[in-house]
């Protein structure tokens, strides 16, 4: 009886124990095992951390430093890192961005290189699938390869890795962020591939847009009359970054060496979602009322929690840098410095071209190239995957242009397309050490030798100093092609497809100092069209033309007036639609509530804010009004991937032609003009709107929402339903998920006076109270003073952390 | 009592510091331990094991959620279906009571066992 009840106890404890300590399938998701997840001393509990902090002193040693180094965490978590080495910074900036942000990280770098299905499963085979056809594996082994052997790039980035490591090791799985408890799995040691991993994802949030595909298709099935009518290589209208430049080259897309099939191609990567732009703007000191330069940036992204964005001071002996860095790559990306201060918005240069791949034989490993065939590299990607006891394996094949990322288009017709990425061939191994030599920049020319080396993804940088410089240099390797302008698919059998070169960089566009006193740039075309050199891209014009609106008859700015302007809701799309639906609406059609929306949008101010009403009803016309005009387009977008016009060049088209044969819709019997399409969108538009909001109470701010999702998708850890103002044509770049997600004002006065906020906070942690700690004020558009304190001694309040770093 | 209040203690006492260096079960053990050389009956080893897990766990999580202002059990909350905060204080300390008395409950057994032999 006693061995009995003996045997019973014990079966019930260990029975209890194991099933507690293993994950359990709870709807579609995964629970953590209960036992560890729930333990005070190792699971989630450990990770609610106190609200009012008390200083923890920490020494530790490192053989990998020159000499000691201090990191302090200051009262609002910001990192404050004192090196004498640039090594040893890097160390430091490693070791805190791991501290803070180590889920952040090992999310960022799984996901571009296709390792996400090791933690997560099934789910994200399709999407780990993709990116490893794209070559990104490939590609982030071979650069980590190329800067590791760069005498500058290499010990900088083994000295951020190591940093990286020794927290990583320091921490018992307690400590591990909340994250890899809930998804049960454990952190990896770093290596520079996660370093390129990162970069690669940037450059493809940057520079992968696929609108050659649709473009092509575009050709295809209009033929290149409509196609040269609907899709112009050129904005008219556009506000160069570059005011003005010497003689130019055309080159026009060319069809002629397209194989004949009339299938279009499959879309195989989607294109950059429009939001994702920046703006950046400086002033000259005889611009503003202080009488020095002021340098603007807000970099518009994809918001996230945690933010992109890790805000900190780096101090190498007494070069003072403050900004925010990216959590995978060392140095300060965008900030200031006691001279200097600097900044970026994407330059949205094409470097991305495909091309029609012919197979010599049937297993695809032979392509004709020049009448000859080529053999394609092949490469195994081994996927493993939670919860299968087997690897997924897959072959992906290597052309001369790249990797050819899809074999067939969706019906299974031997459509292959190779992809010629620029980021994924960069040349310059210098990209881990550009931030730290920015940050050490004293005037313009440091800058300019610096940016010399930057590869890609190509930006806009921009600059100002304490010395009086302004300037704006679009940075990057710029392809010379030779054969077709790349807007449209090549054909690969023709080498004279191939990239000619490269723009030489010291040709790269450049404007300093200009007569009209400051320099902007966010995302429109990178010069007029008389520069020498052709070339291609998304540009965007409406931003970029409301700065120059504004900065150009300015001649007093203010820090407040550069604040306002960031934040400012004015969209010249709305404009410039509204006078559409001034010249073309026909009122005698309208009912009585039809008439007041008319009336209502005619004396709006053309401004997105978010308690305004009228923003709700512009938006519903003029999607209504692009999806009449397009129909033919919509028809077959779900067929076949078709670039739809830009709304510049249908509105352009609207004024300048009404009864363009495209504005006719194909569902009615009558021959429809822009007239009667515009009148027919305001009437959708106001019964749309009725029905959404039947109380007339709608704001745009809770129509639009905006959403800031955290990384892993775990929506309580994430700022859902945000009202807020602004929309992509505005300088207030919002969307539904992206938006500026960093604002800097930096004065270049005797005394640098800066401020910055970003929608986010400092901790990676949702149990932290610095998780999203200056998101009230981002939500407001108000700022923090960003100060840099040379000595550990001069940062005031209660510090978190004080941690020295001593050589071994 | 008196001594089940010593034992309860001593649970607390060797559970906590081994619960750092050792995993989550390890309060099981350790109860049984303290059950196996404090004597005393299953139901009483049972019962103190589970008073002792309780507040182990559910004293330590409380602790830290004050400390926290409940921040993130708040949202830990949410990822599992809107539990409130105060209810995963609860399955917490469950969890730790019940992880103890199972384990006392086996050493006052096993003890039992060997006595009767």
């Amino acid at each position: 009886m006693a061995l009995l009840r003996l045997f019973l106890a014990l079966m019930l404890t260990t029975g209890w124990i194991l099933i507690l300590d293993k994950p359990h399938p709870l709807g579609d998701a995964t629970l953590p095992p209960p036992g560890r997840f729930l333990s005070p001393q190792h699971g989630f509990w450990c990770n609610a951390e106190p609200v009012r902090p008390s200083l923890q002193r920490i020494e530790l040693t490192s053989a990998r430093l020159h000499q000691p180094t201090t990191l302090i965490i200051d009262r609002e978590s910001v990192p404050r890192i004192y090196a004498g080495h640039p090594e040893d910074a890097a160390y430091a900036q490693g070791y805190v961005t791991a501290m803070l942000r180590l889920f952040q990280m090992d999310m960022s770098t799984r996901s571009p290189i296709g390792r996400l299905s090791e933690i997560v499963g099934e789910r994200t085979l399709a999407h780990d699938l993709a990116q490893r056809r794209k070559g990104l594996y490939e590609a982030a082994e071979r650069l980590a390869a190329s800067w590791e052997k760069d005498p500058e790039s290499g010990p900088l980035l083994r000295a951020y890795v190591a940093g990286i490591n020794d927290r990583i090791r320091q921490m018992t799985p307690s400590e591990w962020p909340v994250e890899y408890k809930l998804l049960d799995f454990s952190p990896e040691p770093w290596t520079s591939v996660h370093c390129a991993a990162f970069y690669l994802a940037m450059s493809e949030t940057l520079a992968l847009t696929a609108h050659d595909i649709p473009l092509t298709n575009a050709l295809k099935v209009f033929g290149q009359e409509t196609f040269a009518l609907l899709y112009p290589d050129r904005n008219p209208y556009d506000d160069p970054v570059i005011p003005s430049s010497p003689d130019s080259v055309a080159i026009g897309p060319d069809s002629s060496g397209l194989p004949g099939h009339t299938w279009g191609y499959e879309f195989l990567t989607p294109a950059s979602l429009p939001g994702i732009g920046s703006n950046n703007w400086a002033v000259s000191a005889g611009h503003t009322l202080n009488g020095h330069p002021i340098l603007c940036n807000d970099p518009h992204l994809t918001l996230t929690l945690p933010s992109i964005w890790l805000e900190m001071q780096i101090s190498i002996g007494q070069q003072h840098a403050y900004g925010v860095a990216f959590s995978a790559i060392p140095g300060i990306a965008i900030g200031f410095n006691g001279d200097v201060a600097w900044g970026f918005t994407n330059a949205g240069h094409d470097v991305l071209d495909w091309y029609e791949i012919q197979w010599a034989d049937e297993g695809r490993t032979r392509y004709l190239l020049d009448g000859t065939e080529k053999e394609a590299v092949l490469r195994e990607e081994v996927i493993r995957v939670k919860g299968r006891k087997q690897p997924v394996r897959d072959t992906v094949r290597f052309t001369v242009w790249g990797p050819v990322p899809q074999l067939e288009d969706k019906d299974g017709r031997g459509v292959s397309l190779a992809m010629h990425w620029l980021p994924a061939n960069s040349l310059d191994p210098m990209m881990p050490s550009v931030f730290t030599r920015i940050n050490g920049a004293s005037g313009v020319n440091d800058w300019l030798t610096t940016l010399q080396r930057y590869d890609a993804p190509m930006q806009n940088g921009i600059f100002a100093s304490r010395a009086g410089d302004i300037a704006i240099r679009v940075s990057g390797k710029m392809p010379i092609r030779g054969h077709s302008d790349g807007r449209t698919v090549q054909p690969g059998t023709d080498s004279r497809f191939q990239w000619k070169g490269f723009v030489p960089a010291e040709e790269n566009p450049l404007v300093l100092n200009p007569a009209q006193g400051y320099v902007a740039s966010a995302n429109q075309w990178s010069t007029s069209a008389d520069f020498p050199y052709a070339y291609t891209g998304i540009f965007e014009d409406w931003r970029g033309r409301y700065i120059n609106e504004v900065l150009r008859p300015s001649r007093s700015l203010t820090l407040e007036d550069m604040m306002a302007l960031q934040n400012d809701n004015t969209s010249i799309l709305a404009r410039e639609a509204i006078r559409v639906l001034a010249l073309r609406a026909d009122t005698f059609r309208l009912a009585p509530s039809e008439l007041e929306a008319f009336r209502q949008l005619i004396s709006w101010d053309h401004r997105f804010d978010a308690r305004d009403r009228t923003p709700v009803l512009f938006d519903l016309w003029i999607k209504q009004l692009d999806s009449l005009a397009w129909d033919e387009w919509y028809a077959l977008k779900d067929s076949l991937p078709l670039e739809i016009p830009e709304t510049w060049r249908m509105l352009d088209l609207m004024v300048a032609d009404q009864d363009l044969a495209w504005w006719d819709h194909a569902g009615t019997p009558a021959r429809e003009t822009a007239t009667d399409i515009v009148t027919w969108a305001l009437q959708q538009a106001v019964a749309r709107l009725m029905a959404l909001d039947t109380n007339s109470r709608l704001t745009w701010g809770q129509y639009r929402k905006t959403y800031i999702r955290h990384l892993a998708r775990i929506e309580a850890f994430s700022a859902p339903d945000l009202e807020l103002g602004g929309h992509s044509s505005a300088l207030n770049a919002m969307t539904a998920t992206n938006g500026p997600s960093w604002r800097m004002v930096v004065e270049l006065g005797p005394v640098v006076k800066a401020y910055g906020i970003y929608p986010g906070g400092q901790s990676g942690n949702p149990g932290s109270p610095y998780y999203r700690h200056f998101l009230p004020l981002w939500q407001k558009g108000e700022y923090r003073s960003l100060l840099i304190y040379p000595e550990p001694k001069d940062i005031p309040g209660q510090q978190l952390h004080f941690i020295t770093f001593q050589p071994q | 009592m008196y001594r089940s209040l010593l034992l309860g203690l001593l649970i607390v006492a060797v559970a906590y510091p081994a619960g750092l260096l050792f995993p989550w079960w390890i309060s099981g053990p350790v109860a049984a331990l303290v059950c196996f050389l404090g004597r005393p009956g299953p139901g009483v080893a049972f019962a103190v094991s589970f008073v002792a897990g309780l507040l182990l766990w559910g004293g330590l999580a409380l602790l830290a959620d004050m400390r926290n202002e409940s921040l993130l059990s708040t949202q830990v909350g949410q990822v599992f279906r809107g539990l409130p905060g105060v209810a995963l204080l609860g399955l917490t300390g469950l969890t730790g009571a019940i992880t103890a008395a199972l384990g006392g409950w086996t050493g006052a057994e096993m003890r039992r066992f060997f006595e009767k032999r």
